[in-house]
């Protein structure tokens, strides 16, 4: 990978970034779109545009987070994922495995519930920093996680 | 609270899973500087190289189909169905491609096949239900018009690109392609260069391919449509063209916005809201061959995801029951459907790439929709089932419908 990309500091300072993001990166998008082949590309494709934006870049973990997360958006609404019971049988479908309840209770969830989980009980970021990710208020972040935890207690009853 | 606290701790016992699976190394990144505007390619996944596989297998089949009997769903300019010719002429400019989507209340037409392909069988049948499949994808309240060019046939989009328009602090409603969250539209486009479009503050954010600006108070945004995973355009507006579009929108007085001087060849195909509604009144045909493979036939009203909005570079426009109507293996918003127990096979075109989706879609006179949505099935096939669509009574509906009526509910799809 390092060696393909383009020489110099700055070329260095982004396979060390990539290298150190991956995992998580695919697993975030694997949380929210529900599918690890298609996590992977919206990955690949997030860091392509870090990539190429890297050298003015003042914060990439948030850029990354952001436009991976603009990327899973996008795929969701150009799929039927986020149909209501669709997204909840998909694992079994494609023979992925199906994690646990709570794993298909979360994809049952919109795009936004879903993704404000993802960032907050896996990321481990502040509403604040949630709203900054997604591109969206502070009270809508706030709105969507009270109305994801409380449908999955509905759910998970 | 505890509840609180136990799902909290569940959910990030889930996702630390997620975390642990089998997620591999990074893939290898590869510079490309002959092409300029995407300097960079991802190693290619051979899931998607066996998607992409299948794509041009069934358009080697398509294309043999239509040399066959022209009825394919890719027709070349000589071998187009007759109406198929009359409709690929040109609109009047400024005119959609798709006639709009006018709201009626109650399922007054009702389709059938007349042509089932030999092992398939109907699995079930459902609706009119007013309040299915009604669920909506996306957010926000902005609106975005989705313009394409077409080839000299006028069945197979080149190029296309995208107006939006919301609210000026985005809130939920970032315009197309928006991927950095502020509290106003501009900002949101970190280390775009600073631009005036009509008089108005703007940028060009060139990774985007994109002009954004605040006009009237609201953040406006053109997008010219960057190639993806979906397809690849051939051919792509330049960033003079996108901000000389851009300095040609003005607003209505019924505060929607009008692109006046679109790059000749653009036309447009879809008008949506950021939240899409799937439409109402939903009846519902399933068919399957018993081994994974099937599709749906699915009515609804008052949709507000019209044809027009899948119009990419994979898509088709053909000719059905003497409307317009697009075919791809990629459909945007989903056909409202949702798949459960009985109709599982069905989800697993969900995935482009992964099994052998195809999808035709088109608007009734009466504003119909009409969705073919079909995994395994050739789609000269599914064409021909939608060809073979005929008007039904109410009678007959109810004679489909009443085999699978007292199936349990958790086995069929959009059932609550």
């Amino acid at each position: 990978m390092q060696g393909e990309l383009d020489a110099g500091e700055g070329s260095v300072a982004f396979d060390r970034f990539y290298a150190a993001r991956w995992t998580r990166a695919v697993a975030v998008a694997r949380s929210v779109v529900g599918s690890a082949s298609i996590a992977e590309e919206l990955a690949q494709e997030a860091f392509l545009r870090v990539h190429a934006r890297w050298d003015s870049l003042q914060a990439p973990d948030g850029y990354l987070r952001s436009v991976l997360m603009n990327l899973c958006r996008s795929h969701l609404r150009r799929s039927r994922l986020e149909q209501s019971k669709a997204a909840a049988t998909q694992e079994s479908v494609l023979g992925e495995p199906a994690l646990d309840e709570t794993w298909l209770a979360t994809l049952r969830l919109p795009f936004r519930q879903r993704a404000v989980l993802v960032l907050r009980y896996y990321e481990d970021l502040t509403e604040p920093q949630i709203a900054e990710a997604l591109g969206c208020r502070l009270g809508t972040v706030k709105s969507a996680h009270h109305r994801a935890l409380a449908r999955l207690r509905e759910e998970l009853a | 609270m505890s509840d609180n606290t136990n799902l909290e701790d569940r959910l990030r016992a889930t996702y630390e899973k997620v975390g642990t699976l089998d997620i591999g190394p990074p893939p290898v990144l590869v510079t490309d500087a002959s092409d300029a505007r995407h300097e960079v390619h991802r190693r290619t996944r051979p899931l998607l190289v066996a998607g992409v596989a299948v794509v041009v297998v069934l358009a080697l089949v398509i294309g043999i189909a239509a040399l066959r009997d022209g009825s394919s769903g890719a027709p070349s300019q000589k071998q187009l169905h007759p109406v198929d010719q009359q409709k690929s002429q040109q609109p009047v400019a400024g005119q959609p491609l798709f006639p709009n989507v006018v709201p009626h209340h109650g399922a007054d037409l009702l389709l059938a096949p007349q042509y089932v392909p030999d092992g398939y069988h109907l699995l079930y049948a459902t609706g009119p239900d007013k309040d299915q499949p009604g669920s909506s994808s996306g957010g926000g309240n902005g609106t975005t018009q989705t313009w394409v060019k077409l080839d000299a046939t006028g069945t197979q989009p080149v190029a296309g690109f995208t107006l939006g328009w919301g609210p000026q602090d985005l809130a939920d409603n970032a315009p197309p392609h928006v991927s950095m969250g502020h509290q106003d539209a501009l900002s949101a486009y970190a280390n775009a260069e600073a631009i005036t479009v009509n008089g108005n503050p703007g940028v060009w954010a060139e990774y985007l391919q994109t002009v954004a600006w605040e006009q009237d108070g609201r953040a406006l945004a053109i997008a010219g449509n960057m190639d993806n995973w979906t397809g690849t355009w051939a051919e792509h507006l330049t960033r003079d063209e996108l901000q000389a579009m851009a300095d040609s929108v003005v607003r209505l007085p019924d505060g929607t916005y009008q692109l006046t001087a679109p790059v000749p060849g653009y036309q447009l195909v879809a008008t949506t809201a950021g939240t899409l509604n799937t439409g109402t009144y939903g009846r519902r045909l399933v068919y399957t061959d018993g081994n994974g493979h099937g599709y749906s036939i699915q009515l609804v009203d008052d949709t507000g995801v019209p044809p027009g909005y899948s119009l990419d570079a994979n898509a088709r426009l053909v000719e059905v029951r003497g409307q317009r109507a697009i075919t791809t293996p990629f459909l945007n918003g989903g056909d409202g459907g949702a798949c459960s127990q009985i109709d599982m096979f069905l989800c697993a075109g969900a995935q482009p790439g992964v099994l052998n989706a195809n999808y035709v879609q088109w608007l009734e006179p009466d504003s119909t929709r009409v969705t073919l949505s079909g995994v395994g099935i050739d789609p000269a096939e599914l064409l021909r089932i939608a060809r073979s669509l005929t008007k039904v009574s109410a009678d007959d509906w109810a004679k489909l419908t009443a085999p699978t009526k007292n199936l349990p509910c958790a086995q069929l799809a959009n059932c609550k």
